[in-house]
């Protein structure tokens, strides 16, 4: 299967899935614990991967996929290029809310590798939110991990009332003003 | 809690479970419904903004189109009529309001009344102008036709001079032609009168040398059509 | 975290577009003062000037920091400073925070103007501030030896230096060679008499990429030193370094056809350029330098690494550098 779909599969009850794609492990595992000591009343599941597409012979074990997190280190132009090819394996519907971009090492300006600009052209053309963080400092990590939490629990369709596609929605129009 | 799964590689599961099972109170039960519903109702609006074909949409487009360009002339129709009525109005309300003034008999009154009649005098005035330019106009209209039938009648003479002309000119030419047939008839006369004879005494020829005629068949050939009458052809 | 996410965004969108696209290198001064459009290069205003005035700046390390502007700073009292700033370097050995323990010297202070070192009419002269010792036991015959030296400079900032208020002189880039224990104090007393303050000035790997290309770009003559891009892989227990070493030549003629339109640079050619030499060492040594750090540049025409330090190499194009330092020094006071 080349591409991810939002929707080829029945949602798990209580549960949902959240796929960290980025080219740095160490940071991906760290922010993984982090969404998984956070408390939380239902099931969940994170999945790495460097890049897309997903091996396709696990894929009748993978649960559906709720929602995507990006993870761009600006101080590595590689792990930008890693994102920008793995985006193409993504299905359109995808960017109806259910995917976002991580930013890393803000606030590092001094070793920034990546033009900013084009981060957040990336988020322009892909109508997805960018979240700029720092994963390095225990403090952001936490709360970047209760952001995620929140915007998984939205996508999964756990709050009634709010889709994800609305709040991206949202969130645009927030970030625009 | 277990750690998170690693796709391209090994992996482990990644649950982390939120309570025992056995724990289902009302309430989370309640919540699980919730979810279901609104899991529910993206799936169904995902499959319906799917299902939803584009031509329908082309069509609807148009519609949409065609009637809000019928609304907007309408819209614009309504609005000149109701300029004309408020011209209407404005003009009553006018006129009501100089009566009303008149009645008054002031100074101002007076005035007004005095400009009245001037502008009656000169509305008559104006109008006999215009009476007398419109029979002006007339006349003029009159003259104006005469010429165009004046026109129209030499145009026509000019017409049968030109036909008359041609005419003479063809009869002229066919003349003409009617010798040179007349000529190329005779010659022709004169040939078929000398085919004729050569005709005869070659045939005669023939039959006076008493060759059998009959046996070869060329020969045969050419008094078969000997025979023939060149007069006929 | 959500304030923080929220403005860097817009940050991040004025640094970027402010660095989308440069002017010609060392173009704009050219376009101030030479006649009507040059060549693709143009040496700058400084042909006319000695190179012999700014040959002492040549090949040697400057560390880099960035000045707010001087608050109240008047170039006709530099004899006086440099009374005063002799005065403030003693004062402090006396209290015990003795620069160089052991060593009784006497130290020189003095003050000069580098008036050539400007990129346009708006621009302040450059100030040099050196330090030497003298023995003091036999002042008279011993030879003065210079012990550092710290120059201001700026080159055509003038979007910083048409918006500040009077009184106030930008001078916004400070190069300093020498022992660094000398940095902090002569940053003190210019922090304390001027009311400024100073700043490492470190540069970016993504800086470092555009020095890498618009260097290359330049004319140099033949048997030119190579140009060498150092790399430094993060996350491994040991440091590990990589070097890049091309032919100069071989650059040149890379970032040529990279080069749409002679005189200007973008962000995309910038990016082509070194995405073409990144693809390059990949298919030799799989190695994706794209995912490592650039720490230094080093070039015919200069050097700079990305802690802050920088070496001149070609006083002909000294002043297209020092534009993009100030440029940078700028970008960090604001």
């Amino acid at each position: 299967m080349a591409v991810v779909r939002p929707f080829d599969k029945l949602p798990a009850l209580n549960s949902a899935a959240v796929l960290l794609v980025g080219s740095d492990e160490s940071l991906q595992q760290k922010l993984a614990e982090a969404i998984l000591k956070e408390k939380k009343n239902f099931k969940i599941s994170i999945h790495l991967a460097t890049s897309l597409p997903l091996p396709s012979e696990r894929d009748h074990l993978r649960p559906r996929i709720d929602l995507i997190a990006f993870m761009i280190d600006i101080k590595s132009k590689y792990s930008l290029k890693n994102v920008e090819a793995s985006l193409a394996h993504v299905d359109a519907s995808f960017f109806l809310g259910k995917v976002c971009f991580l930013v890393t090492g803000v606030g590092r300006v001094n070793y920034c590798s990546v033009e900013m600009n084009a981060i957040w052209k990336l988020g322009e053309v892909y109508c997805s939110p960018v979240l700029y963080c720092e994963l390095e400092l225990e403090g952001i990590r936490v709360a970047t991990a209760q952001r995620l939490l929140r915007m998984l629990q939205i996508c999964a369709g756990h709050i009634p009332g709010v889709s994800a596609l609305s709040f991206g929605l949202l969130m645009r129009n927030s970030a625009d003003e | 809690m277990e750690p998170p799964q690693r796709e391209p590689g090994a992996a482990a599961a990644g649950d982390a479970e939120a309570g025992p099972a056995a724990k289902l109170d009302v309430l989370t039960l309640l919540r699980l419904r919730e979810q279901m519903k609104q899991q529910l109702m993206e799936c169904s609006a995902t499959v319906h903004a799917s299902e939803e074909s584009y031509p329908d949409h082309i069509i609807e487009e148009k519609l949409i189109k065609t009637t809000t360009e019928d609304l907007e002339r309408e819209m614009e129709e309504v609005k000149v009529s109701f300029q004309n009525k408020t011209l209407v109005l404005q003009r009553i309300q006018l006129m009501d309001a100089l009566r009303n003034k008149v009645k008054q008999n002031d100074d101002d009154s007076r005035l007004i009344l005095e400009t009245m009649k001037h502008i009656i005098m000169l509305s008559t005035a104006i109008l006999e102008s215009q009476q007398q330019a419109r029979e002006m106009e007339e006349k003029l209209n009159d003259i104006k036709k005469k010429r165009l039938l004046l026109k129209q009648a030499g145009g026509n003479k000019l017409l049968q001079i030109h036909t008359t002309m041609k005419k003479q000119k063809k009869e002229l030419a066919s003349m003409e032609v009617g010798e040179m047939l007349e000529k190329i008839r005779n010659n022709l006369q004169k040939e078929k009168e000398m085919t004729t004879l050569i005709q005869n005494i070659f045939q005669n020829i023939i039959i006076g040398s008493r060759v059998n005629w009959a046996e070869d068949p060329s020969l045969k050939a050419i008094v078969l059509q000997l025979e023939k009458n060149v007069s006929f052809l | 975290m959500e304030s923080e996410a929220r403005t860097l965004p817009s940050a991040g969108r004025l640094s970027g577009a402010a660095r989308l696209s440069r002017g010609p290198l060392f173009g704009r001064a050219h376009g101030r003062f030479g006649p009507g459009s040059g060549g693709p290069l143009p040496p700058c205003s400084q042909e006319n000037a000695d190179p012999q005035k700014t040959a002492f700046l040549l090949r040697k390390q400057w560390a880099l920091y960035s000045v707010t502007p001087l608050y109240k700073f008047s170039s006709g009292k530099l004899r006086e400073y440099a009374r005063l700033l002799g005065a403030f370097i003693a004062a402090e050995r006396h209290k015990g925070l003795a620069v160089q323990v052991g060593v009784d010297l006497d130290i020189q202070v003095t003050f000069s103007s580098l008036p050539d070192l400007k990129g346009s009419e708006q621009d302040h002269a450059a100030m040099l501030v050196q330090l030497s010792s003298r023995s003091s036991v036999s002042p008279k015959n011993s030879e003065e030896k210079l012990m550092w030296s710290g120059w201001f400079c700026c080159v055509s900032g003038d979007d910083l230096s048409e918006n500040v208020p009077e009184d106030f002189t930008c001078l916004p880039l400070f190069l300093a060679n020498g022992a660094e224990s000398y940095v902090a104090i002569v940053g003190s007393w210019f922090q304390k008499t001027f009311d400024c303050r100073f700043r490492r000035l470190a540069i970016s790997p993504l800086n470092l990429t555009w020095m890498a290309a618009m260097w290359t770009g330049c004319k140099v003559e033949k048997n030119a030193s190579a140009t060498e891009l150092v790399f430094s892989v993060p996350c491994l227990p040991q440091p590990l370094d990589i070097s890049y070493a091309i032919h100069p030549e071989d650059a040149k003629a890379l970032w040529d056809t990279v080069q749409k339109t002679p005189g200007e640079i973008t962000q995309e050619e910038v990016d082509l350029f070194m995405d073409c030499l990144y693809s390059h060492f990949h298919r030799h040594f799989k190695i994706h330098l794209s995912a490592t750090k650039l720490v230094k540049v080093s070039t015919a025409i200069a050097s700079a690494h990305c802690d802050g330090i920088i070496k001149f190499l070609q006083s002909k194009y000294l002043i297209g550098v020092l534009m993009l330092l100030t440029e940078l020094a700028i970008s960090q006071i604001q």
